[in-house]
């Protein structure tokens, strides 16, 4: 699910579009009477910033994303997010609250000039990592509230202006602490998974390197006793909907214990059609892939 | 819109790649892997899609996913195409359920070649040729990638 905000000179936000991804849906096709448009619930209502200080031909709108919490027992928590925007240069900050109960503890915070001159599709990943203090074995149970806020001018010379929130997430990520000596939960068959190199059997890599793309990661898996769910992602305003549980760990914790590492990008899927003998896009946006 | 293969110039043969090819043999069965396969295959004419490698995907039944490099691809080259496909994957899902040649685009910052991937291209170099089901009679090696999560 995607929004799209276009924001005209004067600075009016305008819901538009809808697409694909799960999340809070905007039903409003995008030719539609913006008035039209049925905020998700949840949904923060944008409110905009003062027009002064925006340079000439540009436009500023701030846009939150409506918040959604997450829980973890972990060591360490990340969030991200990204939002896309249409016009060719912006301002962009996003942030994430740490919460005990009803309490801020921190909040993570980040912003990113975009001076290039891009075409009109872009798209701004900040990691938001945070670290919550405490000592190896222990729990910490806190939860986020993953904000993505824009402070944005963009450029209005082009057609279709304004900040678009594609996603939020805060991860559990892998504890930063001595591996247990069998991580599987209770209930759980099975031995501990060790496809992380040195490969089962055969030593180290001879590249050195913790990862072997000649290791099939076999081993003897902990689902067997169906594991306990993941702390999943949360999604910010059309994106995604958190990673499901069941797995046992989260999809940060299961590339992290594969030996991967995760990694944030956007782009655009496409297509060969060899009937009209072109790429076709099926698909853009951001997303998170696990690599090695 | 139905999207698949264009055939190679000059290597019609590859067109066999889309027929279905047996999954590769000699892979353990002690437990499900927890990886996931990819073919690696140098061959010395890429399709006519002006790109500079070829992803094709294929369901496991019928070989599954096949990186085709040319014969002057680097460590960087096939870093591109491992991060392409793991990005098709993530997307898609590990596992094809059809046929097609795919490829990313407007990705945002070039990374640095995985550490591995000068290995696997050497290695790749001293592989004798042999028969890879639809592509035809090529070197190529089998390496495992992590799973994806689909979106």
């Amino acid at each position: 699910m995607r929004h799209r905000w276009l924001v005209s000179a004067a600075g009016a936000v305008l819901m538009a579009a809808c697409a694909d991804r799960p999340g809070p849906v905007l039903s409003v096709a995008p030719d539609e009477d913006v008035e039209r448009a049925v905020a998700p619930d949840g949904y923060e209502a944008p409110s905009y910033a003062s027009e002064s200080a925006v340079p000439p031909g540009y436009a500023w709108a701030e846009v939150r994303s409506h918040r959604e919490r997450v829980s973890w027992e972990s060591n360490q928590a990340s969030g991200y997010g990204s939002m896309e925007y249409f016009g060719n240069r912006g301002r962009i900050a996003l942030e994430l609250q740490i919460l005990s109960g009803y309490s801020t503890v921190a909040t993570a915070r980040t912003e990113r000039e975009q001076p290039d001159v891009l075409p009109a599709y872009r798209v701004a990943g900040i990691p938001l990592p945070y670290t919550v203090p405490k000592s190896c074995g222990q729990t910490a149970n806190l939860s986020a509230v993953y904000t993505a806020r824009t402070v944005l001018f963009i450029d209005t010379r082009l057609t279709e202006i304004g900040p678009h929130i594609v996603g939020g997430h805060a991860y559990a990520a892998q504890p930063d602490c001595p591996p247990p000596d069998d991580p599987c939960a209770p209930g759980d068959s099975g031995e501990y998974m060790s496809s992380v190199s040195p490969a089962p059997g055969a030593g180290a890599s001879p590249d050195g390197f913790l990862y072997d793309p000649y290791d099939p990661g076999y081993g003897t898996d902990c689902s067997g006793g169906g594991g306990t769910g993941g702390t999943g992602g949360t999604g910010g305003t059309g994106g995604d909907s958190g990673d499901s549980g069941g797995s046992g760990a989260s999809f940060p914790q299961v590339c992290s214990s594969l030996g991967g590492k995760l990694y944030y990008d956007y782009g655009c899927l496409e297509a060969y059609n060899t009937e009209t003998k072109s790429w076709e896009t099926i698909w853009c946006g951001t997303y998170a892939v696990c690599e090695t | 819109m139905k999207h698949s293969m264009k055939p190679f110039p000059g290597a019609l043969a590859l067109l066999a790649l889309l027929a279905g090819a047996a999954p590769a043999e000699g892979q353990g069965r002690r437990a499900a892997p927890t990886r996931v396969p990819v073919t690696v295959a140098v061959v010395d004419e890429l399709p006519a899609t002006q790109q500079p490698f070829a992803l094709l995907r294929r369901p496991p039944a019928e070989g599954g996913d096949v990186i085709v490099l040319p014969a002057s691809a680097d460590a960087d080259l096939l870093s591109d195409a491992v991060r392409a496909l793991l990005t098709v994957r993530s997307h898609q899902g590990d596992q094809a359920t059809e046929r097609g040649m795919l490829r990313v685009t407007a990705r945002t910052n070039r990374r640095p070649a995985l550490p591995w991937a000068a290995r696997v291209l050497g290695d790749l170099q001293r592989t004798p040729e042999q028969a890879l089901a639809g592509v035809g009679t090529v070197r190529s090696v089998l390496i495992w990638l992590p799973p994806q999560r689909v979106r």
